[in-house]
Formats: structure tokens, C-alpha cells, sequence
């Protein structure tokens, strides 16, 4: 029987374990290839290349992808209805294919559906259909861009999403400031201030319904709430005072802001439903830019209670401060990253300003763009953008100042400036729109 | 008196001479004349990657944590490089050149108060000393003693001794450079986001049916992980697979079956362990 038992244990061991075991430690992390064919459709409208044009504008634009040209693709369009020829798309370095059809039905409105392959794996990643007015067909583009980003990368995609700013026009003695708003890529302008007063520091809430900005509305700085459906403006209740820096709580239901009292600038909360303020900090030293982490448990500051501007973190009641930051030079506008585990800040050092991540417990401090004036990072909806503003030094007569909007991946690489018609400042990305 | 003296002196050093040429051999135990020589050819031995260790460590232990890092340069944040031009041409600008208000107005007000702090950093808390628990050292000793008995029955030790043999038979007769070149050309076709969310994390295990010729039958995940990427980073490597085996001569499972032919059996199944570890660009 034992020598049974050891016959079967041989048997076992030599047919189970007969594997080759290779360890690959080690990946490239170049952007992946892909096709994106233009859409069949019947439509009279030229949306069958329009929206795949925003689609491979989106994608590639993330540089998590490359966009194979078009001219390159070996099968035809009409024979893609039924099914890729693997091989075709395998031959011109495709990882992954999209394509898809749009039809009109009869209340106006079109439908566009899509298929997104495997070509190695030679099978379909995923299929939808979207229906939506011919108007919003830029939208349609977006949520089928974050539908691929997020099916092939595994994260949540940040296309469809818009960008609040300040667009400044006129010269440097006369600048106009207006509060204003547009897609993620720079579609869409929408100016919500009239630019009689200056604005700065808009910062959506997480329903998108409202605004929340600093003007000098009045001659003096004040927290103000923008209704982004109707236009309208209040400066919020019991502000005495200079206010300032003003953020979401993210479930919306409160702000908090810097206020500054006979000199004094400490953190407040402020309650939307009962306006009811409390005060965070007490310090004699000077605490502004607080931003909620994303469980809302905690806040991240900047204060000079060292004697130079460094980051701190504390309770959402304003207890338990801590110092997080310990490097040189000074650290302003932290904001605290959608997916919890970055800290963005302006850096000042030795005349120069960076934009820096660093984690929460202020470990990993990395400085990922500079310049003569950037500032004001804000998060893309998924974590994995910065927008932050950059500005350019006047000429000697005084000319050529420029202020832009520039993104980054939190890697450090591919910087970008967003383009816009007029000079652009302080961004304030928004969650995800769909 | 002095020759007295000098007859003694003599005396004593021939005596001291005569010791130096003594041989007290009754004084030292006689050693064991040296083991012959053993002369082994080294060009009659093929190199494997083991010798006869036993392949029981888990996978993610074997992988060494000193890859070299990515050759990929850092973005240069350009951090490092100062634009002395830049500040050259142009002054200074005030304290900050745009209106920012956050913090420079009343960094400007509140500079005569300022109150100082020790800008000493706070003392980062020490890592905690290994409990050195009595309690737990007399159980695992236990533990031990517990099993060391079960190691010598019989049975068993045939079956580790076995084991040992017969396990990763195939990782001794593939030479270490080949298995390298293997997994170096599947890094090469293994395309991953650098900057996705807990990669450091990730481990994708993948079992490949290869035919005798060297192309792929058949490609499967075998593990599954609770994080954001991955999904897409088990079905990166899925493809790497297929995009390395599909580049012809260049496929790195073409030197299974140019040189390892007679041992099909023993490639036929391979098992891989895709780590994107120093991939993150970080």
C-alpha cells in the first residue's frame, strides 16, 4: 500500500509540476497603439468623422495611447461591420481597435454604438450604444473616450469634464478678469461673470450645480456662490472681514475658506444648509488654501507657524495638526488628489515656482513642472492629471505676458498648455459629468 | 669570575641552539595527508540557473528586489536646471507676480507678528523593535519540534526527496541565458501604464500552451487581483505573449523549439510571473 501511495506521489509530482517557470520582471511604458476607425453611418451629417476625430483627439492627447493613422488601416470600413480581420490590424502594430455606427432614429435624436477589440486576444473588451441629441454629440465623443480609457487602463477617465477658469483679456494697467467655463479640451467657452469686478479661485462643487470663487465684488475680497444654471451670484452670510481661498467639502455641504480678521488669516467652515461658520484654526500665524481630503476627514493648509509657508494636515474639526512638509523654500495651494494618494502644491524656491506632488504624509516630495510664475494645480477627475497656470514675464516694454493653462501627468511627463483664444488663469477641473 | 660567567653564557646558548634542532615529535598529534585533489572538467557541465535547491519558495520571494532601474530617464523635472537666463533678462518679480491674495497680502501684514516655531521637523516615529515574545518563541519551537519527527518518516522524505528531483526539472536543462532571453524579449513586448494606481502591487500569473513549433495555443490568467489596473494589466500581459510569439524568428519561444526539442513535454506548459516591478516611471 506505501509503496502504492509513493508510486501515485511520482506520478503526481512529475505530470503536475512539468512547467516551465520564467519570471519577467520589468515592463515598457510607452503609450499603446490603437485604431480608431471613422463610424459608418447613414446620416447626411459628417459625425461618423467627427466623433471619432474627438475620440482619437482625447485618447492620444492622455499619451497613455497612440492613434495609428487612419491611412495605415488595411481593412475597409464597410467589411468591419462584421468582424475585424485580426490579422489586418495585427499587421499595422494595433493593440486595440474601435469602431462603430451611428443611425438617426425618428424623434431626432442619433444613436451611436460602438465596439472596442483585442486584437492579440481577438476578442471584443466592450460594446455600447449611446443615444443623445445631434447637439450633443461632442459629449457622446467624451463618454466613449472614457468608456476605452477606462476599459484598457482599468482607471475612470476624465474626458468627459469641464474646466473652470479665469479668462483675462486687455492689457496689464486695464486686465479683465471673467469667470468662465469650458470642456476639458477647450470647447465650449462659457463666460459666467461679466468681468466688472475681478474674479479668482473658482472651485467647482461636486454636483457641478454651483461655483464657488473670490471677488473683489464690493472692494474687498469676498467668498461668493455662482449658480451655474442661472448665473446668479451671493456673497455668503457673516463674512466680516477679508475671505478667501474658499473650497467644497466633498459632499457639498460645506466650504471652508481663509478669513482674515485684524490681520489675522485662520481656516473657517462654513455649514450651506445652516450658515452656520466655525473656526478650525487658531493660530497667530497665518493659515489659508485648505482642501478637503476625498472622505472629507481631514484638511490640508498651508500656514507659516515655522516661519516660512510650509503644508500641514489636520482634522476636518481642526484638530490634530501636522506638519507635513519639511523642505526648503515655500509651499502654497496644496490640494489633495480624488484618488487619495497625492498632495499637490506650488513650490517657491530661489525665485522659482514649481508645481510638486508629495503623498499625504508628506513622504515622496516630487517637483513635476516649473517656470517663472506657475501655480494653482487642481486635480483631473480621476487623479491622474494636473491643470495648473503658467505665466510668462512681460517683455521690456511691458508686452508679451501670457498666462495659459497647461496639464501634466502626475509621472511628470507630457506637459501640455490647453489652448485657448485668450490668456487663461487659475483652473478648477470638475468631477466626471456622467 | 668573568670567564666564568662567559663559559656559562656560551653554555646556555649552545644549549639553546641545540633545542632549535630538536625534533620533539612526540610533543604534536601527525596530521592526515590532504585529500586528493578532485578534477572536474567545467566544460562538461551545463550551467543551470539552480543547483538542487528545492523549488518550494513562493514565487513573488524568488523575484529579486534589486531589478535595475528603468533606463527610461526621469522627466527631468526641470527642476535641476535653473533658468538663471530667464530671471537675467527679466527683474524680479514682487513677492508673486500675479494677484494672489491667498497668502501674500497677509503674509505681508503679519510678517512683524510672526511668530516663530522651531522648524525642526517633527521625529518621525520609530519603527516598533520585534516583540520578543517568550510565549511565541517556546510555540513556534514547539511548532518545530512538532514537525521534526514527521520529517523523518519515511514516507515523506521519499516524497520531498522526489520532489526535489523532479520538480523544475525543465528550469536545470534550460541554461540561464535562455531562460533570460525569454523573459527579456516578453519585458520587451509587455507595454503597461508606468503610471497606474499600485502597480508595485500587481503580480500577473499567465500559463501558456505552446505546440511544438514554438507558437502559442492558448493563453490564461491564472490569478485575480482586488485593484483598479489589474484588469488591464493581466490583459497587457496576455498580449505580450501573443505579440512576442507572433514576431516570427524573433519570437522568444522559437528557442524552446530550436534547441529544446526532445524535452516538448517539459515546455509544453509554461508558467508566467509578469511583474511590472521599477516599471512605474515614479
Amino acid at each position: 500500500m506505501k509503496k502504492l501511495f509513493i508510486v501515485l506521489v511520482i506520478f503526481f509530482v512529475t505530470t503536475v509540476h512539468a512547467e516551465l517557470r520564467i519570471n519577467i520582471d520589468g515592463a515598457k511604458s510607452d503609450p499603446t497603439p490603437i485604431a480608431i476607425a471613422d463610424f459608418a453611418t447613414s446620416s447626411s451629417t459628417n459625425l461618423g468623422v467627427e466623433i471619432p476625430r474627438i475620440i482619437r483627439d482625447d485618447l492620444e492627447r492622455s499619451n497613455l495611447f497612440r492613434i495609428i493613422d487612419p491611412d495605415a488601416y488595411i481593412q475597409t470600413m464597410d467589411s468591419l461591420a462584421t468582424q475585424p480581420k485580426f490579422a489586418d490590424w495585427q499587421a499595422i502594430g494595433a493593440h486595440a481597435l474601435i469602431h462603430g455606427e451611428i443611425t438617426e432614429s425618428l424623434d431626432g435624436k442619433i444613436r451611436v454604438a460602438f465596439r472596442l477589440w483585442d486584437i492579440y486576444a481577438n476578442q471584443q473588451l466592450d460594446a455600447k450604444t449611446l443615444a443623445t441629441s445631434p447637439e450633443s454629440w461632442r459629449k457622446i465623443a467624451h463618454i466613449i473616450a472614457d468608456t476605452i480609457y477606462e476599459r484598457l487602463t482599468g482607471e475612470k477617465g476624465y474626458f468627459d469634464s469641464k474646466i473652470a477658469f479665469i479668462s483675462e483679456t486687455g492689457n496689464a494697467n486695464k486686465r479683465k478678469r471673467r469667470l468662465a467655463v469650458m470642456d476639458q479640451d477647450g470647447a465650449n467657452l462659457r463666460y459666467l461673470t461679466d468681468g466688472k469686478s475681478m474674479a479668482m479661485t473658482p472651485r467647482f462643487s461636486p454636483n457641478m450645480k454651483e461655483i464657488v470663487y473670490m471677488s473683489y465684488e464690493g472692494g474687498k475680497p469676498q467668498v461668493h456662490l455662482l449658480d451655474t444654471q442661472t448665473l446668479k451670484s451671493r456673497t455668503l452670510y457673516g463674512f466680516e472681514g477679508m475671505s478667501f481661498a474658499p473650497r467644497f467639502s466633498p459632499d457639498g455641504k460645506k466650504l471652508v475658506f481663509s478669513m482674515s480678521k485684524r490681520g489675522n488669516s485662520d481656516i473657517y467652515s462654513y455649514d450651506l444648509e445652516t450658515n452656520k461658520r466655525t473656526q478650525l484654526t487658531t493660530h497667530l500665524a497665518i493659515d489659508t488654501s485648505p482642501s478637503f481630503s476625498p472622505d472629507g476627514k481631514r484638511i490640508v493648509f498651508n500656514s507659516d507657524r515655522s516661519g516660512r509657508q510650509q503644508l500641514y494636515v489636520m482634522k476636518a474639526d481642526g484638530s490634530d495638526v501636522k506638519r507635513i512638509s519639511f523642505g526648503e523654500g515655500s509651499y502654497a495651494t496644496p490640494v489633495w488628489s480624488p484618488r487619495s494618494d497625492y498632495i499637490a502644491f506650488t513650490k517657491i524656491k530661489d525665485g522659482m515656482f514649481y508645481i510638486g506632488l508629495m503623498r499625504p504624509d508628506g513622504s515622496s516630495e516630487r517637483l513635476i513642472a516649473n517656470g517663472w510664475l506657475v501655480e494653482g494645480p487642481t486635480w483631473s477627475p480621476n487623479g491622474r492629471l494636473i491643470a495648473f497656470w503658467k505665466q510668462s514675464p512681460m517683455d521690456k516694454n511691458g508686452r508679451g505676458q501670457t498666462a495659459k493653462i497647461h496639464t501634466i501627468d502626475i509621472t511628470g511627463y507630457y506637459e501640455q498648455e490647453l489652448q485657448t483664444s485668450e490668456d487663461a488663469s487659475d483652473p478648477a477641473w470638475s468631477p466626471l459629468l456622467h | 669570575m668573568q670567564r666564568k660567567a662567559f663559559l656559562f653564557s656560551l653554555g646556555l646558548h649552545a644549549v639553546v641552539i641545540g633545542l632549535m634542532f630538536a625534533d620533539f615529535h612526540f610533543t604534536r598529534e601527525y596530521t592526515k595527508a590532504p585529500p586528493a585533489v578532485l578534477m572536474v572538467d567545467l566544460t562538461k557541465v551545463k550551467i543551470a540557473d539552480k543547483t538542487n535547491l528545492p523549488q518550494k519558495a513562493v514565487v513573488k520571494k524568488e523575484q529579486p528586489k534589486v531589478e535595475p532601474k528603468k533606463e527610461e530617464p526621469k522627466p527631468a523635472p526641470k527642476v535641476d536646471k535653473p533658468k538663471q537666463e530667464v530671471k537675467k533678462e527679466e527683474p524680479k518679480p514682487e513677492p508673486k507676480p500675479a494677484p494672489v491674495p491667498k497668502d501674500a497680502v497677509a503674509v505681508q501684514q503679519k510678517k512683524d507678528e510672526k511668530k516663530k516655531e522651531p522648524a525642526k521637523p517633527e521625529p518621525k516615529p520609530k519603527p516598533k523593535k520585534p516583540e520578543y515574545n517568550l510565549k511565541s518563541l517556546l510555540a513556534s519551537v514547539e511548532k518545530v519540534r512538532k514537525e521534526a519527527p514527521a520529517q523523518q518518516q519515511p514516507e515523506e522524505a521519499t516524497a520531498d526527496a522526489l520532489d526535489n528531483g523532479f520538480e523544475g526539472r525543465v528550469d536545470k536543462i534550460l541554461t540561464i541565458s535562455d531562460k533570460d532571453f525569454i523573459a527579456s524579449k516578453l519585458r520587451d513586448c509587455w507595454n503597461i501604464d508606468g503610471g497606474a494606481q499600485d502597480i508595485d502591487e500587481i503580480i500577473v500569473e499567465v500559463r501558456v500552451l505552446v505546440n511544438k513549433d514554438g507558437s502559442v495555443r492558448d493563453v490564461k490568467i491564472l490569478n485575480n487581483m482586488n485593484l483598479p489596473a489589474f484588469k488591464s494589466l493581466s490583459e497587457s500581459a496576455r498580449r505580450a505573449v501573443y505579440i512576442c510569439a507572433n514576431k516570427g524568428d524573433e519570437s522568444p519561444f522559437k528557442i524552446l523549439s530550436d534547441n529544446y526539442a526532445d524535452h516538448y513535454s517539459d515546455w509544453k506548459e509554461l508558467h508566467l510571473n509578469f511583474n511590472p516591478m521599477n516599471a512605474n516611471v515614479f
